[in-house]
């Protein structure tokens, strides 16, 4: 690898100390003031310092695997251990930072993927800021790229519905060790869904995550990429739990099998997402969602759609199954009370019915390598890809490393 | 077969039990180690003759006086108890890994309430913030001092405390009245604190000791160490013993139910223990004006003077790193600035100007 093993990192300024502490008058500059001023004693002023330092020398970083408006993506390994891979997500400081300092993104990533140990969710080794005051996140490093780049590549990736159950299977309890947990993602989406070395999905980008608020509590409705949005928050709801990240997992679930956004709305705004929501899964009215007329923004279109029914839904999902249209259809119900619960979910019997999830092991590998993790890390939450240009492609060219590797290729 | 996780299995893995909860031996352990590291740091001694020390006493009295200025301050913003209780802790975490005499609280409480209204996800603006805590010029201050707290904090900003626990009691315990439950429960005892006379329902006693251990938990449990001694659900039923034993008493053995009786006897004692902390809080105790001058006078006596110039270390200006002249200026004006008022305060450190500090 033609990775730099540099440290990004300037050496340790002189100790500011000397700024304010009146100078010994002798000009000797040999800083004879007192023994216990030498370096093996170190000051208060650089405390700080030296705890981000710590952090910091602990990793070699290496070269840049994404790059985007709101972070850089490295990769590093540990200077005790080359073979220790990580991922360095250097959050970029913008013109908001004078405004009102860290941002609100990078907190709540910090504040739930510190708390979040589990081994479908990214984990954060550890936070240090660099001198001027950039945050750095240490994470795990996840080579495989993410599902959207599988889905996406049908020319060369084809996967079976054990696989799709398997990658699921994960996603699901990564939702309910959150939902446990008391915190809503409110991001789900196939490019938050890395891929780790063994084949592991790890949910990733808090950014946009909460916990769940107390009754009465008012929440944003402006949330959640609008394609993996659910109905209740077009309608401006406020009050709303776990079921909203259901319904993007419901989402992820049908684009995997028929490998292509299940509301692909264009051009993306909210009017076209419900027309798309009527006319898939039906209109939702008071009838099939009491009190939904009831949310400040409930608008649909006057020709009201009847709810689609299973044979609808098998014509274009048969693939996965019977026991797994069943689940699909209880994802993506209207009425967020109606639908599954994120434990609702992991009890369903098609997880348990054949076939059997594929093996870690078994599952395709090729999710775009090791740059696609920058891609995905580097972005803001709620974002959406760039449909169908593959985003790899423009990363890394200011950089001078002279090829990218493949990692999916090299197995 | 599986186990599914019980509330106890995830609160163990949270960065509060893990890296912020303490016995009382390792928390005094530790306010003495951070306190002595501090001395030790001081790169200079005070020329006055025989200076009082600033002592670890000085430093405990000197946080109560500021934890009780933040909930003062967000209780004036009407910001909610979660939000007020995560600054507060902030305050006290930070003050485990520095000392004042290296970072006064003076500088550093404010931040701690802007990053909590931030992470509670208030959306207020900082201009809007300053102005509403009479603070208008200090952005510079308040935005310096943000990587130091968060860095200060080990990077953990998750603080969980009792408030949805106390909620989610109120709501069984209603249950518990209107099932008839809680007839014959004999009276709150002696130095109870609900206002709840016996009168009307059980649900009125219920909704009482709701208020009273609400008030407890709001305020006495931050200017105690109970959050780093104790689990939220210890807090809860602290906060309840407090307000009304009797039916606290009786709420507890029904949720500890099955539990052999060896633990249920280890929760009653932590439980018995957070209540008495509680009870014990004096609000005489807290410093007033005077006594946090007198305190603050002694500190800038022996306080770091290599950690006065918050803005020039970690200042905004510094985050503008390379963002053309504009910021340049405005760097080189800032740090002009910090200089100046930094050697005006090291001349005070020397100088008569004491008493005026305030």
């Amino acid at each position: 690898m033609a990775a730099s093993p540099a440290l990004d990192v300037p050496p340790d300024p002189p100790f500011k100390r000397r700024k304010t502490t009146p100078e010994p008058t002798s000009g000797t500059g040999t800083g004879t003031d007192s023994p216990d001023d030498s370096a093996s004693a170190p000051l208060a002023a650089d405390l700080a310092d030296q705890l981000d330092s710590q952090e910091r020398k602990k990793y070699v970083k290496g070269k840049k695997l994404g790059s985007g408006q709101y972070a850089d993506v490295f990769e590093a390994h540990l200077l005790a251990d080359p073979k220790k891979l990580v991922a360095i997500k250097k959050i970029k400081v913008g013109p908001e930072v004078q405004e009102f300092g860290i941002s609100y993104d990078s907190l709540r990533e910090i504040r739930f993927l510190q708390e979040l140990h589990h081994p479908n969710i990214i984990k954060l080794h550890a936070v240090f800021s660099t001198k001027n005051q950039n945050l750095n996140l240490v994470l795990e490093h996840l080579p495989q790229g993410d599902l959207l780049k599988l889905i996406q590549d049908t020319q060369s990736i084809s996967y079976t519905p054990a696989d799709i159950k398997a990658w699921m299977l994960m996603l699901q309890r990564a939702i309910y060790f959150c939902h446990a947990n008391g915190v809503l993602h409110r991001d789900i989406k196939p490019n938050n869904l890395l891929i780790a070395a063994d084949g592991e999905i790890k949910l990733a980008d808090f950014g946009l995550a909460r916990p769940m608020a107390d009754p009465y509590q008012p929440m944003t409705y402006n949330t959640i990429t609008i394609w993996y949005r659910p109905p209740e928050l077009f309608f401006q709801a406020q009050h709303y739990g776990g079921a909203v990240d259901i319904w993007s997992c419901g989402c992820v679930f049908a684009e995997l099998i028929s490998r292509d956004v299940l509301f692909r709305a264009w051009p993306e705004n909210e009017i076209n997402m419900v027309k798309l929501i009527c006319e898939k899964v039906g209109t939702p009215t008071e009838e099939n969602w009491p009190g939904v007329s009831k949310l400040k923004g409930y608008v649909t279109p006057s020709e009201i759609v009847p709810i689609k029914t299973r044979d609808d839904w098998l014509a274009v999902f048969r693939s996965i199954g019977e026991l797994g249209v069943d689940l699909l259809i209880k994802m993506l119900t209207l009425d967020p009370r109606v639908r599954l619960t994120a434990e609702g979910v992991l009890r369903h019997p098609f997880w348990t019915a054949a076939p059997r999830p594929s093996r870690l092991e078994d599952l395709p590998r090729k999710g775009g390598g090791v740059e696609v993790m920058g891609d995905s890390l580097k972005q803001r939450g709620g974002e959406l890809p760039r449909n169908g240009e593959a985003n790899a492609a423009g990363v890394g060219r200011g950089d001078k490393v002279a090829r990218k590797i493949d990692f999916g290729a090299m197995k | 077969m599986t186990t599914p996780i019980t509330e106890d299995d995830l609160y163990r893995t949270s960065t509060q039990h893990r890296l912020w909860t303490f016995t009382p031996t390792t928390l005094a352990a530790r306010r003495t180690q951070t306190h002595t590291a501090a001395l030790a740091r001081l790169p200079l001694r005070p020329n006055h003759s025989n200076p009082q020390p600033f002592t670890q006493t000085d430093s405990l009295a000197l946080l109560r006086r500021y934890t009780s200025q933040l909930h003062t301050t967000a209780t004036h913003l009407s910001l909610p108890g979660p939000l007020t209780a995560t600054a507060c802790q902030y305050l006290a975490r930070f003050y485990l890994t520095y000392s004042p005499l290296t970072y006064p609280p003076r500088q550093i409480y404010k931040t701690c309430l802007w990053l909590a209204c931030k992470v509670h996800g208030t959306h207020l603006g900082l201009n809007d913030f300053l102005r509403r805590i009479g603070s208008e010029g200090e952005k510079d201050v308040v935005l310096a001092a943000e990587f130091l707290v968060l860095g200060g904090l080990g990077w953990v900003v998750e603080v969980k405390g009792p408030g949805q626990g106390l909620k989610g009691w109120l709501v069984e315990a209603v249950g518990l009245a209107e099932e008839g439950e809680l007839e014959g429960l004999g009276m709150p005892g002696e130095g109870a604190r609900t206002v709840w006379k016996g009168e009307g329902a059980a649900g009125g006693r219920v909704r009482a000791a709701y208020a009273a251990a609400k008030g407890v938990l709001e305020r006495p449990a931050l200017l105690t160490d109970v959050w780093f001694l104790f689990s939220p659900a210890q807090m809860v039923f602290a906060g309840l013993m407090v307000a009304d034993g009797v039916l606290a008493g009786f709420c507890l053995e029904r949720k500890l139910g099955p539990l052999d009786v060896e633990v249920s006897e280890r929760v009653l004692e932590a439980v018995r223990a957070c209540a008495e902390m509680l009870a014990g809080f004096d609000e005489g105790e807290v410093l007033g004006r005077e006594g946090r001058e007198e305190v603050e006078a002694r500190l800038e006596m022996w306080r770091d003077p290599g950690t006065r110039d918050l803005v020039g270390r970690f200042g905004a200006g510094k985050a503008a790193g390379g963002q053309g002249e504009e910021a340049e200026e405005r760097r080189k004006e800032m740090k002009k600035e910090a200089r100046e008022k930094s050697r005006r305060e090291g001349d005070e450190l020397f100088g008569p100007g004491l008493a005026r500090k305030g």
